[in-house]
């Protein structure tokens, strides 16, 4: 099992970070392969020959001009995840969890899910020639699986809600021979994640940004984020981490937020959300999330249902980048803190983009203002267009 | 008779069972209670923390539904519940 035997909090893979400053430099790796795994000896994988990739990672860091300007921010970026091989960042846990489980000599994986990390799991056992098995809520939409069923994984649909369905998949890791990539090896599996804070630095010639929006479901990857951090620190591949997280969650699905604010610990909410990439109401990394957040002298913040379509409507109409609800939270809560002056407009500023928006194809995205029907006539079409003719 | 199962490592706590019964108790504290008397140190040592408190980290499932949704260690049991400790691993 992934947990610690004792107190059961998440284990943590440690690496021998001096043998791996003896072997990593910037110009070592200048000429490496444009994936994650660029990375190699900092990912939990040790036999080169079990890596099952499709290209995942080295997503452009795209600067963007027009929505900063919009802002007032000088240097603002995202992460453009939507471009890995099955549009969402998952396919860094999802390469990295695949290939750990074939080390591990597993010839099936799965994973409870509600879609994204779905579409990975099945999509890089494909690649391995394995079998997978998707365990989701019965409530879920047919498009939400639709790619892992092309995919060829089973998908199994459990009368009940994602926490039944991942109950059920703790059981079976315990009772099956199956790696489910975000249960039994989960530790292994979410340090694909931290290949984010790699390559951020890295595409800003190894200087770390003033603050990263991160989108929070489980808090996973806010966490992973803040360990590439601090490795490339350790390893003296950045000079200092100075970098501020910013952890964004939905209002209706805001557990860790709602911590943050008000102190104490996590309490767990029924969520009421449409982002369902973030609808985890008992965050099993809430805690180390909450953590992290406090050292790097961070914040968390939520934002309505509406306010993240209106965000999601923003970033692609300024700067052509089509993402799904999850990763419009970040450009909600950071229009937000650029409001109050929480983030200075001089800072160089990082939201991670992690799913494209055709991912989420029910999120309630209208356009009355900009789209028409008309009669097939120019006289119609005319006083749209706007010309003289 | 409530029907507890413990998952993964937990099953430690319980003398390697997967699934135990326990008679006669009306809440879920009753319930640990009575597990705590029966198992004795291993079920302290694993799932208890030095408040009294079940571990941070494990969560607590009656019929499906975690403990901090219902009323805590005070939420209700009957005789065809089923109560499931498990340790905290969702989402990614």
């Amino acid at each position: 099992m992934a947990v610690c035997d004792s107190c059961y909090a998440p284990l943590k893979v440690v690496y021998d970070y001096d043998q791996i400053a003896g072997s990593l430099s910037h110009s070592v790796l200048r000429g490496r392969v444009r994936s994650l795994w660029r990375y190699f000896e900092l990912l939990p994988v040790e036999d080169k020959s079990k890596i099952v990739s499709i290209g995942e990672g080295f997503t452009p860091l795209r600067r963007c001009e027009r929505l900063g300007k919009r802002l007032g921010l000088k240097n603002l970026y995202v992460k453009d995840d939507t471009v890995n091989p099955t549009y969402s960042f998952k396919d860094r846990p999802g390469s990295v969890g695949v290939s750990k489980a074939l080390e591990f000599g597993f010839n099936a994986v799965g994973c409870p899910s509600t879609g994204n990390l779905a579409a990975s799991t099945s999509a890089y056992a494909a690649r391995a020639g394995i079998d997978c098995y998707i365990i989701v809520p019965n409530s879920i939409e047919r498009a939400k699986i639709k790619q892992a069923l092309a995919y060829g994984a089973k998908v199994v649909a459990v009368k009940g809600d994602y926490d039944d369905a991942n109950r059920l998949a703790i059981e079976a890791a315990d009772a099956l021979n199956v790696a489910f990539l975000n249960v039994n090896i989960r530790p292994y599996y979410t340090e694909g994640s931290k290949t984010l804070a790699f390559e951020v630095c890295e595409q800003l010639d190894w200087k770390t940004p003033d603050r990263v929006v991160i989108p929070m479901a489980s808090g996973a990857l806010l966490c992973a984020f803040w360990r590439g951090l601090k490795e490339l620190h350790l390893l003296g591949l950045v000079n200092n981490v100075s970098t501020k997280l910013v952890g964004a969650q939905p209002e209706g699905c805001s557990p860790i937020v709602r911590a943050f604010k008000k102190g104490g610990g996590i309490i767990p909410e029924e969520p009421n959300t449409f982002v369902a990439s973030l609808a985890i109401g008992n965050p099993a990394s809430g805690y180390q999330t909450l953590q992290v957040i406090e050292e790097c002298n961070g914040l968390a913040e939520s934002m309505t249902d509406e306010e993240v379509i209106e965000a999601e409507r923003l970033l692609a109409s300024t700067e052509g980048i089509f993402t799904g609800p999850a990763s419009a939270t970040t450009i909600a809560v950071l229009v937000k803190l650029v409001k109050t002056g929480d983030i200075d407009k001089d800072e160089t500023v990082v939201c991670l983009i992690t799913e494209c928006g055709l991912k989420a194809p029910d999120v309630p995205l209208e356009f009355p203002k900009q789209f028409h029907e008309i009669e097939p006539k120019l006289g119609s079409l005319t006083p749209i267009i706007g010309g003289d003719g | 008779m409530v029907r507890v199962k413990c998952l993964a490592g937990l099953k430690r706590a319980v003398g390697g069972q997967r699934e135990i019964t326990v008679s006669g108790a009306l809440t879920v504290k009753e319930v640990i209670d009575k597990l705590r008397s029966e198992y004795g140190e291993e079920f302290e040592k694993r799932v208890v923390d030095e408040t009294g408190q079940v571990k941070r980290y494990i969560a607590v499932h009656v019929d499906g539904k975690d403990i901090r949704l219902l009323e805590g260690l005070g939420t209700k049991v009957k005789e065809d519940t089923e109560i499931v400790l498990l340790p905290m691993v969702a989402g990614g």
